[in-house]
């Protein structure tokens, strides 16, 4: 059985999740406000001593009036921000929000139209019927499936016909491919469970090697 | 002058004045010993295009001599200087290098010329003749990405023309989604057991798609929970988001006329750890016991947590998310799913006002193009593959077939 105090305070917290598997009780109660109250306020020291302070804080000090324009106008945002708490003004909060919403809105969609869209048609363009017979058939498969997947989210007509014949092959492409998916995830998180296991038996108890 | 000793060598094997060539080569081996290492040479800096400046390409041709141990890239500000700083090494086999200005900046529109630097395994040095001047700038255009700002400029054509048609009152059809018509039933199943409604808003944040599509659904719900007396609770995991779910569920019990029931502590903030917010969820929804649970907006591992969680109270759950990850998960959980596209549309039909609408109606014609030309692609890609898209292209008086052919065939299958 281990002797180290840390090993031993991850233990009991990872019985106290566990514990969330016969009912809801006390002990996972703690741990989970514990866990909350943690996360929380690391999450505040982080961004604290690794965004604020060094790339607001420290050269808005350096150079005071003489800093970058930049960060004023990041100081005027958290100013608009922080007049949400403000009842006379705090509309005004609003600007921050819709500051960030369309730059970040802005630099999302390049990124999206080449990852989301660009780059799957072209792997599907691309794909050659001139080889193997397995590798010509799971080329028709791809492509099939593309576009009746493709189909089965075509909103502007009723999945009715030729339409709904197709969305329903759509469907099922789906839904083979939503299988593969599961149990492949599915093993990675009983991996997940392997490794707490592991922990508790060997790390905390010693019982295995 | 390895280079000039194995010529010399070859003379002497082959010719028959053997002993002569031998004395030659005697007589000079002091000098190749002494000046071994020889320069790379035609080295050539040029400014690295589709970017925003500050990056420079340097390539040369590799020593001749041989025994080269690595190269130092050695870069002179200035048109006339001979001093420089080395910004970068690489090993004896290398012809090239990216000058990124990594430790020292490269400043855009200012000359620079590059010098590399051979060194041999015993220090020896031998510089390069410099490369001709070079300047770094900024592209205005990044033309990697020209098919990506074509789809862009198509997508936003078809929407600008789809809104202008809705603006006219031409009506919009949108087919019905299971998952939107079951959600007013499901506040009222709430409603009728007297529990609350339960809604997580995804771990993305507010300027990611799935969250937007998902804090439309929550004005909905909120709206029909406010009108059916029904505490509406929303934890979230963006801190950003928080304050947008706050704003949108006073908004929508404002709008029922129910503002008196409006709780700002019901739309709170947990925490921005996964699966630290997945347990505080679980504890809420055991503890709460909500009757119906919403789940819409992007998860990540930690969504099994919840659902199962949600599941295992009897609760009824409608759920939709973007992320193919975890829609296998969402559909074994919950009663009714929205699968990834089916989310953005919801958010848009209970928007219910043209712009919205026409948003759906932009992906569909998007689609469309696009079901016509993966096939298109598909098709030229197996004229090239049977030989038959070099004698089309001659057939249409392109000038030079065979390059043509290539440039197709490398766009469908090895960039953009």
């Amino acid at each position: 059985m281990s002797t180290d105090p840390y090993i031993w305070v991850a233990a009991i917290l990872t019985l106290g999740v566990f514990s969330f598997l016969l009912r809801d009780n006390p002990f996972f109660c703690a741990v989970e406000h514990l866990l909350v109250g943690l996360s929380t306020g690391y999450m505040f020291c982080t961004y604290w001593h690794n965004v604020f302070v060094p790339e607001l804080v420290t050269p808005l000090w350096e150079h005071g009036a003489g800093s970058e324009a930049h960060l004023w106008a990041v100081v005027g945002i958290c100013f608009l921000w922080a007049c949400k708490y403000v009842e006379s003004v705090k509309d005004l909060s609003r600007l921050a929000l819709a500051f960030w919403l369309s730059i970040d809105l802005g630099l999302a969609i390049p990124t999206e139209m080449e990852a989301g869209v660009i780059a799957q048609v072209v792997g599907t363009m691309g794909v050659s019927f001139n080889g193997p017979v397995e590798e010509i058939f799971g080329n028709v498969v791809l492509v099939g499936g593309t576009l009746a997947a493709l189909t089965y989210f075509f909103f502007s007509k009723a999945h009715k016909g030729v339409v709904g014949a197709t969305a329903k092959v759509g469907t099922w492409v789906l839904m083979i491919g939503f299988g593969a998916s599961f149990s492949y995830i599915l093993l990675s998180r009983i991996a997940l469970l392997i490794g707490r296991l592991l922990f508790l038996l060997r790390d905390w108890l010693g019982v295995i090697h | 002058m390895r280079w000039a000793a194995t010529t010399l060598y070859k003379i002497y094997v082959r010719s028959n004045c053997q002993t002569m060539v031998f004395f030659v080569l005697l007589a000079i081996s002091p000098g190749l010993s002494a000046h071994g290492l020889a320069p790379a040479h035609n080295v050539t800096a040029q400014d690295e295009p589709d970017d925003g400046g500050g990056v420079i390409q340097v390539r040369w041709e590799i020593s001749e001599s041989g025994g080269v141990a690595r190269y130092e890239i050695i870069r002179m500000k200035g048109a006339g200087a001979t001093d420089g700083i080395v910004v970068g090494v690489r090993n004896g086999a290398q012809d090239s290098f990216l000058d990124e200005g990594d430790e020292h900046a490269i400043e855009n529109d200012v000359d620079y010329r590059y010098t590399v630097r051979a060194v041999g395994a015993d220090g020896e040095t031998a510089d390069s003749e410099p490369s001709a001047q070079v300047r770094a700038s900024a592209s205005w255009l990044d033309t990697t990405l020209a098919a990506n700002m074509v789809a862009v400029i198509v997508f936003a054509a078809m929407f600008f023309v789809l809104v202008m048609r809705g603006r006219r009152g031409k009506p919009l059809y949108i087919r019905p989604i299971d998952a939107l018509e079951a959600m007013d039933d499901a506040v009222g199943r709430a409603a009728e057991m007297g529990r609350p409604v339960f809604y997580a808003p995804g771990l993305h944040s507010v300027t990611q798609p799935a969250t937007v599509a998902s804090i439309g659904l929550l004005s909905r719900v909120a709206e029909k929970s406010a009108r059916l007396h029904t505490r509406i609770m929303v934890p979230n995991y963006d801190p950003l988001t928080w304050p947008v779910a706050q704003e949108v569920v006073r908004q929508s019990f404002i709008k029922a006329g129910r503002q008196e029931e409006y709780d700002p502590d019901d739309i709170s903030y947990l925490t921005s750890r996964s699966f630290t917010y997945a347990a505080a969820v679980a504890g809420m929804i055991v503890r709460e016991k909500p009757a119906t649970n919403f789940l819409f907006g992007h998860f990540y591992s930690e969504f099994l947590i919840l659902a199962e969680t949600g599941a295992a109270t009897g609760a009824l759950q409608i759920g939709g998310t973007d992320s193919t990850a975890q829609l296998p998960f969402f559909i074994t959980t919950c009663d009714k799913t929205m699968i990834g596209e089916e989310l953005f549309a919801a958010a848009a039909i209970v928007g219910d006002d043209p712009i919205s609408r026409s948003t759906v109606k932009a992906h569909d014609w998007f689609k469309v193009a696009l079901m016509v030309l993966i096939p298109t692609g598909i098709a030229v890609g197996m004229l090239a593959d049977f030989g038959m898209l070099e004698e089309l292209l001659h057939g249409l008086g392109v000038g030079d077939p065979a390059a043509a052919a290539s440039g197709i065939v490398e766009a469908l299958r090895g960039g953009r």
